[in-house]
């Protein structure tokens, strides 16, 4: 999971705030008196792929929504390109959506579909004509322009939408969910695709998505969402290293939450004591005074199961529960003495290791001092 | 799910919607184009019987007089001429006023959508003839209408709205308008919202929008209310008969008269059936039209 997002991407250098491609300002919106954002804030770069993960009803959608118009926000502000246009139709803005569902015009030919735009906006036939070819050939849907929605596959339909957004040249791509519809091997090539063709045109992208694998493989940054607010934005490898919350930790990949107080803090090492007794030690200090709860998180990857001392600076002994093998790599979950669960994960490296372990062993748990991470909220 | 069931139980399923077409439409066709070959007789049914059987021969009494006669005859085809131009002028403003109505349904909230549907098929509860003669008395010279009308100065004397071709045309609309609304609603009602999201997404100004996706898409709802508005409009005789001036004569009314005043069954039949002649040929060109713009082409 860690690897996955660690292709070496970093977030693009930019100019002032006045090249911010987004800028979101305490926007609040409520449904029937429900709300949905609290407060929300958010600047996206210019050329800047950000995605916006969280579970369903957290608001990522309708953050999106606001940004392109189709909602209109109750507080704050929406600055593209420096200029507000909160007020603005979607028609106004410089900023295309690509729909989960497509909403591709099925009277129409595909063609048709990607012209629709530019002829809205009065562009006259004869430049018409080559912005659609050059659209059709960037998502490699040259020849099929004469079809009709209905005639194409799901990943056709898909790229149809994206030309569609991409031949009006906009600000801002804005993308509801697009892999949502597509089958899993169908679903990494149109990831790579998006990125290669974000990385050609340098448009800035926001996508929305639940999938955080997705998130972590495509965005620059990633913002999570949680019940109508952002709880942490950053790049992919931010998120999952130093997650803010134990939401985003847990969102974020697998992880152990280790729920307690600081008991004391000497020698760079800062102790982490659980309520059943375990005590964690982490290097550095860590910001919270003695007696503090606080809570310890560590990834599964992190965590190392042997049938001797793991010669860590976390140790405890414990019982495999469960182990499930994935291939590539094998989930052990051990019960520790005093009945708490730990999830360990290891890569399966050796053929010839398998069955080194069981279910039903008593093994000995470790990390490294340098392992977990003291969340305070 | 189909294939489960027992192959008797298809035909079944067939059968009865089958059967329901042969009795009540099939039959009762092929009895008036029986009659229209027929012949008048002074007897009852007033007619000759179309077959007879004397000294052990079966013989057919069929005459081409009554269609011929209907259609050469140009009061027949003034009539149907008045019958179709007011028909055309009804389905027009149903369409004008029919439209806005469904769509304004479609986008209101569900809660409300129920309440104006309903309101929208209320007139229905009442008789039909008691609603026209409703319309008389409001349009009449000394009805509400001229009262406002008069009191409002815009007038001088009464407006003579009643018995004229206005009145048919009013009558008319405010008749068939919910025959329009109910499947334009339940077209509109299902037009993705989506659709007209990625339009103004993509630059589409309402207007626009509303022209290159809402009223494409909504085509079928479209045909489908004026064909439910026209066919039935072409033949209406009541609302001309009471409303309407007795100049203008429409094909209705003359059928009618032929039927039950003239007793010219064969004639009578002979209108019906030149009349729906006239009506089914474009409808059919329409649906060999439709499919094929709409239909699905393998990929």
């Amino acid at each position: 999971m860690a690897t996955s997002g660690a292709d070496g991407k970093q977030a693009r250098d930019v100019g002032g705030p006045a090249a911010a491609g987004v800028a979101v300002r305490g926007v609040s919106k409520a449904f029937d008196g429900s709300p949905v954002l609290r407060d929300v804030s958010l600047t996206i770069e210019r050329g800047e792929f950000l995605a916006l993960l969280g579970g369903s009803g957290c608001g990522k959608s309708t953050l999106l929504r606001i940004i392109a118009g189709l909602e209109s926000a109750d507080a704050g502000a929406v600055l593209i390109g420096g200029v507000d246009v909160t007020a603005a139709p979607p028609y106004e803005r410089p900023v295309n959506m690509m729909f989960q569902s497509y909403a591709l015009f099925p009277h129409l030919t595909v063609a048709d579909n990607v012209e629709y735009g530019l002829r809205a906006a009065g562009v006259p036939r004869a430049e018409r004509a080559p912005l659609v070819e050059w659209a059709l050939r960037l998502v490699r849907l040259e020849g099929l322009g004469a079809r009709k929605p209905d005639q194409l596959s799901g990943g056709q339909r898909q790229r149809v939408a994206l030309a569609r957004c991409l031949v009006k040249k906009p600000t801002v791509l804005l993308l509801d969910e697009p892999m949502a519809a597509l089958d899993r091997g169908l679903r990494d090539e149109m990831q790579r695709e998006l990125v290669r063709i974000q990385r050609d045109i340098g448009t800035t992208f926001v996508l929305v998505t639940h999938d955080q694998d997705e998130a972590m493989s495509m965005a620059d940054r990633i913002a999570v969402m949680d019940a109508g607010r952002i709880v942490q934005c950053g790049p992919p490898r931010e998120i999952y290293d130093h997650p803010a919350t134990r939401f985003v930790a847990r969102f974020v990949g697998r992880v152990n939450l280790f729920e307690g107080r600081i008991a004391r803090q000497q020698a760079g090492v800062t102790e982490v004591g659980t309520d059943d007794g375990l005590v964690i030690r982490v290097r550095g200090a860590q910001a919270g005074s003695a007696g503090s709860a606080c809570t310890a998180a560590v990834r599964p990857e992190q965590v190392v199961v042997s049938p001797a001392d793991t010669g860590l600076a976390n140790e405890y002994p414990g019982t495999i529960e469960d182990l499930a093998y994935f291939g590539d790599v094998t989930r052990a979950t051990i019960r520790l003495a005093g009945g708490r669960l730990i999830e360990a994960t290891a890569l399966n490296l050796d053929r010839a290791a398998g069955g080194a372990i069981s279910e039903g062993d008593a093994v000995h748990v470790g990390f490294a001092d340098g392992a977990p991470v003291v969340l305070t909220s | 799910m189909t294939r489960r069931n027992p192959p008797g139980l298809r035909r079944l399923a067939v059968a009865i919607p089958l059967g329901w077409l042969v009795v009540c439409v099939a039959l009762p066709m092929l009895l008036v184009l029986g009659l229209a070959f027929g012949e008048v007789a002074d007897r009852v049914p007033p007619i000759e019987p179309l077959l007879s059987l004397a000294g052990g021969r079966l013989t057919a009494h069929l005459t081409l007089h009554n269609l011929v006669g209907v259609a050469a005859d140009p009061l027949y085809a003034s009539a149907f001429g008045n019958a179709l131009l007011n028909a055309v002028e009804t389905t027009a403003l149903c369409v004008l006023i029919g439209y806005p109505i469904a769509y304004a349904i479609a986008l209101a909230p569900g809660r409300q959508r129920r309440l104006y549907l309903l309101l929208a098929v209320l007139p229905f509860w009442t008789s039909f003839l008691m609603r026209t003669y409703a319309w008389m008395g409001l349009i009449r010279d000394s009805g509400p209408l001229n009262h406002l009308l008069l009191a409002l100065g815009l007038v001088d004397r009464p407006l003579p709205v009643l018995y004229s071709p206005a009145a048919v045309l009013l009558v008319m609309v405010y008749s068939y308008v919910p025959f329009f609304i109910l499947p334009m609603y339940s077209v509109l009602e299902r037009l993705p919202r989506d659709l007209l999201e990625a339009g103004s997404d993509l630059g589409a100004r309402p207007a626009y929008a509303f022209r290159t996706i809402t009223l494409p898409l909504s085509m079928p709802g479209l045909l489908a209310g004026s064909v439910l508005v026209f066919v039935p409009a072409v033949g209406e005789y009541i609302i001309p008969d009471l409303v309407g001036n007795t100049d203008t004569i429409m094909i209705g009314g003359v059928l009618w008269t032929e039927f039950f005043q003239n007793r010219d069954w064969p004639a009578a039949a002979s209108i019906a059936f030149l009349t729906m002649a006239v009506l089914v040929v474009p409808f059919l060109l329409l649906r060999r039209f439709l499919p094929a713009s709409r239909g699905r082409r393998p990929a």
